[in-house]
């Protein structure tokens, strides 16, 4: 007998028991934008505009190949996303209840973009902030995905929260309209 | 200050703690319907556990993810060995991300054994693999140390100069393990929730080491214990929630990765194969016990950070991965009464682990039932004082007589046995007026 036969006989069928409808979440009020701003700033991340990026004159960046090419500005495209000092990509939604993000795997979208580089710069449409994660899970894309809450973190020498231990240190997100 | 074990287990415990309680408060009107709600869709899950594990192969398979079934340990790490030894040359490097089912099957013994290079990428397990230690907590590997350990280790494996600064501490850790990522073949990750709707495997982390490991290598291996797959993408919610509130006080988890296939033709980069072992390792019989609502676990550690127990001992002194009142019920339903029925002991029965459970375990009720078994199994019986205790304690008549003696004991200049070990700091009360009984008995 296979393994997974072995383990299915031994689990058996089932007695009926009846499946909850989804946990509905809750519901935000306010303005999301506000919502999803102060949110970010909790995390540490910032809700930045296109004018911040000229402080990054100079710096070596990854970006999507969907990112408008405007904001790459005064910034050195790198193909390496590992040496890159910064990586810019599209964001496909943002949450206001936690200051999330999604991004999905997809053509000229890197997963290693958001991830590799110390600095990520998410471009997000302001008309695509979404109230709570329930809602980005409901349009979640038949692809691999990332919600990212806020720069890497690790607090695991002494409770001390240290930024920037694996994946980014600073996360911008950039609104456009 | 250096601080001992105890100070640093007894701080982070008793902080988790208290976030964890401010983040649910704020995330749920009610948290105590959201746990009971996320506790039937568990019971569902146990219920219907033969369909959703088929349901979540066959999506998984239609994506092109490899699904692979492990009866037990010694099945799994062949598996994973078997995977590794097809794909990558002997001594290449595995980086691991942080996973309890990897932990429960031995993974790095078993990789290192066939010669290829574990690498732990999370901070904490990094830091336990290089001491060659074992993690303390579920969530927080490293729980038992302090900054000044730490640093001495990094010292040791040269990884920079000495320092006593947890953020340069975790630069140097990032620097050294940023190499590992990049020349890593194979990467190897858990599951913390698998959808058997989609396919779709969630992991959730805040150090983004588990999404460099299940991205830059050519190869993902996913482990997972078969009890972690929910019915719908709609009840990942209320569970990235709990896990994230109940584990470290945070409204999210930095990054909730949700991986749905390898690399697609489209895609610029993720791994090439992706591949599930489903891992049983005794979870199937669990499911007809007295213990089945044990499986309703998502792994948070809140019961360990607010156990009185784990506070005082922390996670080793539980001898297994599995450690606080999870570990004391988890150990012995998978590995047998006669082997760690003796952990069944090691709670005071407060009450506080259920309380916190984001699933509602009734972890008190099996420690009691555990007792009772390993007790009539012959396992942990009592050490010899307080077997002559508990005989005095079950016999009135040996009790009447033990009490007339007091007065004498009390007069007599030797070390009262309590006086050591546990009693060592501690006052004995004080006997005062007379005896309970007699008093009752003359009651007017």
């Amino acid at each position: 007998m296979s393994d997974r036969e072995r383990i299915l006989s031994v689990i058996g069928g089932s007695t009926g028991v009846a499946l909850p409808s989804p946990w509905p979440g809750p519901s935000l009020e306010g303005a999301l934008e506000n919502r999803f701003e102060s949110e970010l700033k909790t995390l540490g991340a910032e809700l930045v505009t296109a004018d911040r990026l000229k402080e990054l004159a100079g710096a070596s960046v990854f970006a999507d190949s969907d990112v408008p090419e405007p904001l790459l500005r005064g910034l050195v495209r790198t193909e390496d996303v590992w040496s890159a000092d910064l990586g810019i990509t599209l964001a496909d939604y943002g949450i206001a209840d936690t200051g999330s993000l999604l991004l999905t795997a997809g053509p000229g979208r890197n997963r290693l973009a958001s991830l590799a580089p110390p600095h990520h710069i998410a471009v997000l449409s302001r008309t695509r902030i979404l109230d709570t994660a329930e809602a980005a899970i409901e349009v979640l894309p038949s692809r691999t995905a990332v919600i990212v809450s806020g720069p890497s973190r690790t607090a695991d020498i002494e409770g001390v929260i240290v930024r920037g231990i694996h994946g980014p240190r600073r996360l911008w997100v950039l609104l456009t309209d | 200050m250096a601080q001992s074990t105890t100070d640093s287990v007894r701080r982070a415990t008793t902080g988790a703690s208290n976030a964890r309680v401010a983040t649910l408060d704020r995330t749920f009107k009610d948290p105590g319907s959201a746990r009971h709600h996320a506790a039937a869709i568990k019971d569902y899950v146990l219920d219907h556990l033969g369909e959703l594990l088929q349901q979540l192969e066959a999506n998984c398979t239609s994506h092109g993810i490899r699904v692979h079934w492990a009866v037990d340990s010694a099945s799994a790490n062949e598996i994973i060995v078997g995977i590794c030894r097809s794909a990558a040359p002997d001594g290449a490097i595995v980086a691991k991300a942080k996973s309890m089912a990897t932990e429960e099957i031995h993974l790095n013994h078993h990789l290192e054994a066939a010669g290829f290079t574990p690498v732990e990428t999370d901070l904490g397990e990094f830091i336990v693999q290089i001491d060659h230690d074992t993690p303390s907590h579920i969530v927080a590997p490293i729980i038992h140390k302090n900054r000044f350990d730490i640093a001495k280790s990094f010292e040791r494996e040269k990884l920079g100069p000495y320092t006593e600064v947890p953020e340069e501490l975790a630069m140097q850790a990032r620097g050294h393990l940023r190499e590992s990522f990049k020349s890593a073949t194979i990467g190897v990750s858990g599951v913390n929730f698998a959808v058997a709707e989609t396919g779709r495997l969630v992991i959730v982390e805040n150090e983004g080491n588990n999404r460099l490991s299940t991205t830059a290598p050519r190869i993902h291996i996913a482990v997972m214990g078969i009890e972690k797959v929910l019915p719908r993408e709609a009840d990942l919610p209320l569970f990235l929630r709990l896990i994230a509130g109940s584990a470290t006080g945070q409204r999210a988890t930095t990054y909730m990765h949700g991986v749905l296939a390898p690399r697609r033709s489209d895609e610029p980069d993720g791994p090439d194969e992706v591949h599930l072992v489903l891992l049983d390792n005794g979870r199937s019989a669990v499911l007809h016990g007295d213990y089945r609502e044990i499986l309703r676990c998502i792994r948070c550690g809140a019961c360990q950070n607010t156990c009185p127990v784990y506070r005082q001992t922390s996670g080793h002194a539980y001898g297994h991965v599995y450690s606080g009142p999870i570990g004391a019920v988890l150990a012995p339903a998978l590995e047998g009464i006669t082997a760690m029925g003796h952990l069944a002991k090691s709670s005071s029965l407060c009450g506080a682990c259920e309380e916190v459970c984001p699933v509602q375990i009734p972890i008190p009720r099996m420690l009691l039932q555990l007792r009772d078994e390993a007790f009539r199994a012959g396992v942990a019986r009592d050490s010899a004082p307080w077997s002559v205790y508990a005989f005095g304690a079950t016999h009135p008549s040996t009790w009447r007589a033990g009490l007339k003696m007091l007065p004498l004991a009390e007069a007599t200049p030797v070390p009262h046995p309590l006086k050591s070990g546990w009693g060592e700091f501690r006052e004995l009360p004080h006997r005062r007026g007379r005896h309970f009984r007699a008093w009752w008995a003359d009651r007017p």
